[in-house]
């Protein structure tokens, strides 16, 4: 066992302040010069495959049926990532999560034509979206939850969540404290039965008190994490609190 | 779906449905939330009230007044980076305010007081300046030359490195330890993300000695370790995991030897690492920079990073063009190697072609079959040969839902058989999974187009 009482691996340490100032988001919104195209078009597949499922949960909230939602998803993504949406929509440029539902509703919106692209996106088996992992995920999401459009920021706020615990996970085994992680990931969660931290030292052979730092610097971590997971998908630094906040409130 | 639906279980804190599936997979989102960004009922409940983050950027300017306080440009475990603007000097800074566990630790304010005032005397064009510090109402921070541009970690990733540009900057940033080496100042965590390169180019070698400052270096090295940006003991020569206090400027050294294998490579120097000609194509010269300065023993290192700097500006002058090279660009290929690739037309259907490609004797060679029109499907084989000498341009891009090579070719021809693009041009599509090895491949055929 790792020593709990080590450090929470990567406090982030000395970033340069350009790295928050390019976000995600902001990087595909600088259009324009040639040179920036491939950095904008990572870009934005990052977003995209980090939030795909948000989009598929509205469609089937919208009552879509499985395969259609499935095909029309993929249809969408593909469309734009082909650049086209993103020059025709600028309604909503501010948030990546309201431009990329703005998007949507006009794709479905936009009639035969979609209908087409709906069509063909049947043939796109090579997208990327898990689409059985995805169904799955739908059925088991409570029903109670009727607006779409209150999925959509649900399904987000996981979204949001599972990438900054994989990254946190990601960065503890990295540090070759995995084992860490896992014993104190509970205590992030409210998870049933969550072992008290008396409990959890006993069972790691640590002292509470050491637990209990040990568990602080994983929570701390973890808030930067999905702080800057969040910012990712922002233009303007200010707007961060309000996001998690819509967030706060579609989750609760 | 309703029976599932109730049987779930909910937090025994919160009462709301625990997740079910993947990472989340019973835990209570809303309380993970909670957990992760503070409890929202403050600014739930009074919207009126300004959120965290604007509470924050006032208290800072209140305590700052002689900053314009611009934007919060970083949070991180050593605290929040500013963007200022100080009116009187008409500049740009950096406000580093440090976090307050930082300075839990024991004798912080007597050390941070002695190693600031020795970096704030660092004055140097390869160093980031420090040009003030201090504490306000139990802030402790500095302001640094704010620096517009990007930082080699980033350069390296949107792959804007070449080997000449690795030849530029590495003395550069030679001279700038070698000044700060001279005031017997150690930086201790060179990395890519420390090494910040200007709109003009110039490397600037930032948070020089602000381990020490933390008290970092003194404690086990598990806690050193833990304190940098994840993922980072890479950079530490073997000395700063095992001897902490043995540490000298050789440190430094070490660390830049694996920041300069990474440039030319892209990839970390890990295990029993290949060399960087074996990598890429690069000067077979540079692989006994990269390995004295990355020496076990502090002792068989460059002694200082001047000797290191002439190494490189040695390499710099007296480029070899030789058949030497060509050895290391079939490493970067392998012979006989092919990858599998699938295009079709964005109506998705007209055509579609499958194919495996590689390349053989100086010629990219793919051999594909193609489907048309969904029905048709030629039984004929096809090969294509293109001598590499006939690429102009080569380019990758890595897409959400497959990955592209595309290439431009010197004449204008429509290439028979293979409808791909425009005249002149040819696209191979691969599947997400080999976007590393089509990645490879495109870098193995753009390099070919330099010589």
């Amino acid at each position: 066992m790792a020593d709990p009482t080590s450090k929470g691996p990567a406090s982030a340490g000395p970033q340069l302040a350009r790295d928050f100032a390019t976000t995600r988001w902001s990087l595909v919104q600088r259009a324009g010069q040639e040179d920036d195209d491939d950095a904008r078009q990572a870009a934005l597949s990052e977003l995209c495959q980090a939030y795909w499922y948000p989009v598929y949960a509205f469609a089937r909230r919208q009552g879509s049926a499985r395969v259609e939602a499935e095909d029309g998803v993929q249809a969408f993504f593909a469309e734009l990532l082909e650049g086209d949406l993103l020059a025709r929509a600028d309604a909503d440029r501010g948030r990546f999560r309201a431009y990329l539902l703005t998007c949507f509703r006009h794709f479905l919106a936009n009639g035969r034509a979609r209908e087409e692209a709906w069509k063909r996106g049947g043939g796109r088996r090579h997208v990327s979206i898990d689409a059985a992992r995805a169904e799955g995920r739908w059925v088991a999401e409570p029903v109670d939850a009727t607006d779409p459009e209150r999925e959509f920021t649900r399904a987000w706020g996981h979204a949001v969540l599972e990438g900054a615990l994989e990254t946190l996970r990601a960065e503890y085994e990295a540090g070759g404290k995995g084992d860490v992680f896992a014993a104190l990931l509970p205590t992030l969660g409210g998870q049933q039965e969550s072992p008290g931290y008396r409990e959890l030292a006993e069972r790691i052979g640590a002292t509470e008190g050491a637990v209990k730092v040990a568990a602080l610097r994983l929570r701390r971590r973890f808030g930067e994490l999905l702080r800057r997971r969040v910012a990712q998908t922002l233009v303007d630094p200010s707007e961060l609190e309000d996001e998690l906040r819509g967030l706060f409130e579609a989750l609760s | 779906m309703n029976d599932r639906h109730d049987e779930r279980a909910s937090c025994p804190r919160c009462g709301a449905p625990l997740a079910e599936g993947g990472v989340l997979s019973g835990l209570c989102p809303a309380c993970l939330l909670r957990q992760g960004v503070g409890d929202p009922a403050p600014f739930l409940h009074d919207a009126a009230r300004p959120s965290g983050a604007e509470v924050e950027l006032s208290a800072i300017q209140r305590d700052f007044p002689q900053f314009e306080i611009l934007e919060l440009v970083g949070r991180g475990g050593m605290g929040l980076v500013y963007k200022a603007r100080q009116p009187r000097l008409d500049r740009t800074v950096a406000l580093k305010i440090l976090a307050p566990e930082v300075m839990s630790q024991p004798a912080f304010a007597e050390r941070f007081l002695r190693e600031a005032r020795a970096l704030a005397r660092l004055n140097h064009p390869n160093v980031v300046a420090v040009h003030d510090f201090g504490e306000v109402n139990g802030r402790y921070f500095l302001v640094m030359e704010y620096v517009e541009g990007a930082h080699l970690r980033q350069l390296i990733e949107l792959g804007r490195l070449r080997a000449a540009d690795a030849l530029r900057l590495v003395p550069e940033i030679c001279a700038g330890l070698q000044y700060a080496h001279e005031q017997g100042i150690v930086h201790r965590d060179i990395k890519p993300e420390n090494i910040l390169v200007d709109a003009n180019g110039r490397p600037k070698i930032a948070d020089f000695g602000l381990v020490k400052v933390l008290g970092q270096d003194e404690d086990d090295w598990r806690l050193t370790r833990a304190s940098q940006v994840m993922g980072t003991p890479q950079y530490m020569a073997p000395e700063q995991m095992h001897r902490p206090r043995d540490v000298d400027h050789r440190a430094d050294i070490y660390s830049l030897g694996v920041v300069l294998y990474e440039m030319l490579t892209a990839e970390l120097p890990v295990g029993r690492f290949a060399l960087p000609s074996e990598r890429a194509r690069v000067d077979a010269r540079l692989d006994d920079v990269v390995l004295k300065a990355m020496q076990r023993e502090p002792a068989q290192r460059y002694q200082a990073a001047s000797e290191m700097s002439t190494s490189v500006e040695d390499i710099a002058k007296n480029p070899r063009h030789n058949r030497e090279r060509n050895v290391a660009r079939d490493v970067v290929w392998p012979k006989g190697k092919r990858l599998n690739f699938l295009n079709k037309d964005k109506l998705d259907g007209i055509y579609e072609l499958r194919g495996i490609i590689g390349v053989e004797n100086e010629e990219l060679v793919a051999e594909y079959r193609s489907q048309l029109l969904g029905i048709a499907r030629s039984s004929k084989v096809e090969t294509l040969r293109l001598p590499l000498k006939d690429l102009a341009v080569v380019s990758f891009k890595r897409g959400f839902l497959s990955c592209e090579i595309r290439i431009t070719l010197r004449s204008l021809a429509h290439v028979e058989g293979f409808p791909s693009g425009p005249k002149g041009c040819l696209r191979f599509l691969f599947a997400k999974a080999d976007a590393a090895e089509a990645e490879r491949l495109a870098r193995h055929l753009s390099l070919s187009l330099e010589s």
